[in-house]
């Protein structure tokens, strides 16, 4: 009879802490949290790496702090990392995972998100998108769940229209059939559409693809001055690769992922090529100057090392990659665990509604947050153009916010 | 007798959290101070007895220096959009209307804000009543304020006087002063306003009147066919700051030393008043010069539609049904607890 008792008690315990539990578990002295990373770590490993990594660091230091106080008890955040493989079933996969295991939030490269947003969204689970920038994928009204914190679309094709237009250059659009490359490629028609006469051609390339020769060929027959390349790094590098094989020393402009290690690394072997390369992306320092950014980049090296391109420059120094997308997600992080505070709740729909209403200090100065009538937390106006020179990349001089940056050193 | 020099209220320093509604503005978000020309204008639809049902504010910015910019003005919105000529999106918080961006030379900001009229209300300047066949409208910035009485150096007073009437008159930033006593300053308190500029028709009947600065602070008249027209702005207290007996100057009027005190105090602290109320929706320029108009008009308040018949909630069932669930269960448990236990 005594034995029994508490077997009766443990019945009753679990029963009780059933009805309690949230999505959180015991994980030594504090409870946890889950945040998920969904991103491409096997097909773009340096954006799903960046990613994770942004996002572990931020948990960590987080953490470090005493966690988020929620309700008058401490909560560490745990990461766990789903490859999506580039392939939006996987990233569904992989959201249907997360909500299933309880997730507080999914951070996200941003593949598959027409279809994860509602899955995430029946349960009010809050997504960040920090790497794609397509227009439709972030809605405060319709997807109320998805955020992101990473230039949009919208933005880099808006300013790239706006630096090259005035260039009187004729500019040939090619974009890759990736999901990256014809959200891409739909901003940047509707961001040249006021000015038809400066587009030379329009091109679809398979993503993927080696050789886009005839591609580029065709853009040089239809009078083009500039090529205009928004893909995947392997379209890049093919198409800079067609050009210049041509002998065609046309100017190149791109969206971030022309910064992609692999774009270099498949030019290794012809650094002039990457020269002049001009991309588009969201500043990596604000007004403040580049004190918090470049904190950030030596706390995220302590933590991982210095990336390295793979690539030297003339001189032979070894080329290294500034934490650029890290520093979105790591951001995303640190409003995330403010919007925890502020609700004080582990209710997913809770936090989603407090993400409209905070801001945090973002790693480069730069202030981070949402709002009620916009998800977005990189304005338009935060987007600056760097060029390439012998493998490295510093702001352009004749762009009024690129002029005001300063370089971020790549070479140790 | 003892000399002790004094501050005189400071022309710059609010009597009162409000306005601006909400209270200060956040402008140093990242650690720098905008140039900005902020004009703004107030529209509040009365209803037939003179209450505001419906507040929005247009706030138009003019950001000058060149640079990243984060201003988050305090204002109970309901929603608010971009203004015309608007060079970018304001964003909404549950208190706050935002922006963030950068300025390459020169930006022109708009943002076109609906509020909640309980709030936005009770920060207007303008009080409008119809009561039976009279429409009484009044100054509604009046607050008591501590002053002091003293015997004051009459020279210097009058000098800083005339630099605070000549700064007022060419539109500059007022500055402060100080005054040299020489007996023991005994406090007070003094009801100042912000004169208001009243202008427009109330039932047909023009008005143009201002209300305050030493003139009556409400008019009454007659309620016509009860229609409210009119634009308000607040104004320097001129008439205050004139000098006595047609002199060209406070230093060349004569005026005793305490009554010379008492106008300079007057005069300041309504300063203060004005600079309050002229912006509504807080100023991103700390050392701005803002301008609002306020204007109200008589208008239908929408008459509140019946209320629906309460729909289950959903989420509420649900949770009903997942506590009797758990419930069951932990009944379920403890029979089956207690047979292993009597059996045992």
């Amino acid at each position: 009879m005594t034995r029994a008792l508490p077997i009766v008690l443990l019945v009753l315990a679990c029963t009780v802490a059933a009805a309690g539990c949230g999505g959180s578990d015991e994980s030594g002295a504090r409870k946890s949290l889950l945040v998920v990373v969904n991103a491409p770590f096997s097909k773009t490993p340096y954006v799903g790496t960046t990613i994770d990594r942004g996002v572990s660091l931020a948990a960590s230091d987080i953490n470090d702090r005493g966690g988020v106080s929620i309700g008058g008890e401490s909560y560490d955040l745990r990461v766990k990392r789903l490859d999506n493989a580039l392939s939006p079933r996987r990233a569904l996969q992989n959201v249907r995972r997360a909500v299933g295991d309880g997730a507080i939030a999914i951070v996200d490269e941003g593949t598959g998100i027409d279809a994860t947003w509602e899955v995430a969204g029946r349960d009010d689970v809050p997504i960040g998108i920090v790497y794609q920038g397509g227009e439709d994928l972030v809605d405060a009204q319709k997807r109320p769940n998805v955020y992101r914190v990473a230039p949009t679309n919208h933005g880099l094709a808006f300013r790239l229209a706006e630096y090259v237009i005035p260039k009187r250059l004729k500019v040939a659009l090619l974009h890759d059939d990736s999901g990256y490359g014809e959200s891409g490629a739909a901003s940047l028609r509707k961001a040249f559409s006021l000015n038809p006469e400066a587009i030379a051609a329009s091109i679809t390339l398979p993503a993927g693809a080696l050789d886009v020769a005839p591609q580029v060929l065709r853009a040089r027959g239809a009078g083009a001055t500039a090529l205009m390349v928004w893909g995947l790094p392997p379209t890049i590098a093919a198409a800079i690769t067609a050009a210049r094989t041509a002998g065609w020393d046309v100017p190149v402009f791109t969206p971030p992922a022309g910064a992609d290690p692999l774009v270099r690394q498949q030019l290794a072997d012809h650094p002039s090529w990457v020269d002049g390369l001009t991309f588009a992306t969201g500043r990596l320092t604000a007004e403040r100057g580049p004190g918090p950014y470049l904190a950030f980049q030596q706390r995220y090296e302590d933590a991982y090392g210095a990336e390295k391109v793979g690539v030297k420059t003339a001189a032979g120094a070894p080329v290294y990659q500034p934490p650029e997308f890290a520093m979105y997600a790591y951001d995303f992080m640190q409003v995330l665990a403010a919007a925890l505070q502020l609700a004080d709740s582990t209710d997913p729909a809770e936090v989603t509604k407090a993400l409209e209403q905070v801001s945090v200090v973002g790693v480069n100065g730069d202030e981070r947050g949402f709002n009620e009538r916009n998800h977005e937390s990189v304005v338009d106006d935060d987007v600056y153009f760097a060029r390439f020179h012998d493998m490295t990349f510093g702001p352009v001089p004749d762009d009024p916010l690129s002029a005001t940056l300063p370089v971020i050193d790549q070479v140790r | 007798m003892a000399l002790a020099t004094v501050a005189l209220p400071s022309p710059l320093n609010p009597l009162s959290t409000e306005p601006p509604v909400g209270g200060r503005p956040l402008v140093e978000v990242e650690g720098i101070i905008h140039r900005v020309l902020t004009t703004e204008e107030v529209t509040a639809r009365v209803d037939e007895r003179g209450t505001p049902f419906a507040v929005r504010a247009r706030q138009r910015l003019v950001v000058l220096t060149k640079g990243d910019y984060v201003f988050i003005v305090p204002a109970p919105v309901i929603a608010v959009d971009a203004g015309p000529g608007s060079e970018s999106s304001p964003g909404q918080r549950r208190a706050s209307i935002l922006w963030s961006g950068f300025n390459a030379g020169r930006k022109v900001l708009v943002a076109d804000a609906r509020l909640r009229p309980r709030e936005a209300a009770k920060v207007l300047p303008l009080r409008v009543e119809a009561k039976g066949s009279t429409v009484t409208i009044s100054n509604a910035t009046p607050i008591r304020s501590s002053t002091f009485t003293a015997t004051p150096q009459v020279a210097p007073l009058a000098r800083y006087l005339d630099a605070v009437r000549a700064a007022t008159l060419r539109g500059r930033l007022v500055p402060i002063g100080t005054a040299t006593i020489s007996d023991e300053p005994k406090p007070t308190h003094a009801s100042v306003e912000a004169p208001l500029h009243v202008a427009g028709t109330i039932g047909g009947r023009r008005v143009d009147v201002v209300l305050g600065d030493g003139r009556p602070l409400r008019l009454t008249v007659p309620r016509g066919d009860g229609k409210i027209d009119l634009r308000a702005e607040v104004v320097p207290p001129s008439r205050l700051l004139t000098p006595p007996g047609g002199a060209g100057s406070w230093a060349a009027a004569t005026v005793d030393g305490p009554a010379l005190l008492d106008r300079a105090q007057a005069v300041l602290l309504r300063i203060a008043r004005v600079r309050q109320y002229d912006s509504y929706l807080a100023d991103p320029d700390p050392r701005g010069n803002a301008q609002t108009t306020y204007v109200y008009r008589s208008g239908r308040r929408p008459v509140a539609a019946p209320r629906a018949a309460p729909v289950a909630d959903d989420e509420a069932g649900t949770a009903l049904v997942r506590g009797l669930l758990v419930g069951l269960g932990g009944a379920a448990a403890l029979a089956a607890g207690l047979a292993v236990w009597a059996r045992s």
